[in-house]
């Protein structure tokens, strides 16, 4: 009789011995015109070249800067195939900066509230407990 | 002592106890905190490894973790990137289906290797929180959204 092999599915567990980042590319858009895009023109003209530096820290993501009509906002492209643009009208440079690290900082899934501490997706190493699986002289006598 | 236990016709079931009571029989003396203990028996029970699980502390919380695990930790990691292996270090407990190495004040480094990827630096679905303040008919509305950080059990085995 053959032997069958038992199937098993491989789950893509990102961060268990190779992590790539969830985040590949970055939309800067913003408006040459408008008053609410001042603090994003202010960004990428800073003397101090934080878009820069942005690209210079994370040679994994793509940034891309459009020149466009209307308020400013910043598109972040994910690999689970999620697209999230974020509003950044009236931010002052800093915090233009702060949303930017931020979203990078994610990975695109759908934010959830968790009242446990370990997401697992292993059987249970200690197992179920059973009185039968006790040796005799340990178990409970009443 | 091993191969004898395993020769005597014990049931599968209850072999793991037999085992564990046979090997409480010579008292294990209390280790120096520097020596490196002996957890051969973990090595030899947790199917090549793989069945092994570690009680953590980060922050003094501990976290029951075996390897793949996500830790998610209810606030911000401050002074690290995502994408960095972190060190766990603080190790309280390291056991199998049917042995437990514990000790209190933390097992040597050099016992074991766990490191986990910090892999998610997020935020808690936003919620709103109601303030009153005495003598003042008006609440005060606050947007609340906590920062989140994911660990990932990166490598976790007996050195």
């Amino acid at each position: 009789m053959p032997v069958k092999a038992i199937p098993k599915v491989s789950i893509p567990r990102n961060g268990v011995s190779s992590f790539v980042r969830p985040c590949y590319k970055v939309s800067l858009q913003y408006c040459n015109w408008g008053g609410s895009s001042q603090g994003v023109r202010d960004f990428l003209t800073h003397p101090n070249k934080l878009v820069d530096r942005f690209a210079q820290n994370n040679k994994d993501v793509m940034f891309e800067i459009l020149s466009k009509g209307g308020h400013p906002t910043f598109t972040f492209h994910y690999a689970n195939g999620q697209k999230q643009a974020v509003d950044v009208r009236n931010l002052k440079v800093g915090d233009v900066a702060r949303k930017l690290q931020e979203y990078m900082h994610r990975s695109g899934n759908e934010p959830f509230k968790f009242n446990h501490k370990v997401l697992s997706n292993n059987e249970s190493v200690r197992g179920i407990w059973s009185p039968f699986h006790v040796a005799k002289n340990d178990r409970h006598r009443i | 002592m091993l191969k004898s236990i395993f020769k005597t016709n014990v049931r599968a079931l209850s072999q793991a106890s037999v085992m564990r009571s046979a090997y409480s029989l010579p008292k294990p003396v209390a280790p120096v905190s520097t020596e490196v203990p002996d957890l051969k028996l973990l090595k030899f029970d947790s199917n090549g490894q793989k069945d092994l699980y570690a009680i953590a502390k980060i922050n003094n919380i501990p976290f029951l973790v075996t390897k793949g695990d996500k830790i998610v930790l209810p606030y911000k990691i401050k002074n690290h990137d995502v994408g960095e292996k972190l060190n766990l270090n603080n190790v309280v407990t390291i056991g199998s289906r049917n042995f437990t190495y514990n000790k209190q004040d933390g097992i040597p480094a050099s016992a074991f290797q766990l490191t986990a990827t910090l892999t998610e630096i997020t935020k808690e679905p936003k919620y709103y929180v109601y303030k009153k303040k005495p003598r003042c008919r008006r609440l005060k509305t606050v947007e609340v959204e906590p920062f989140q950080t994911h660990l990932t059990i990166d490598e976790f085995k007996l050195l």
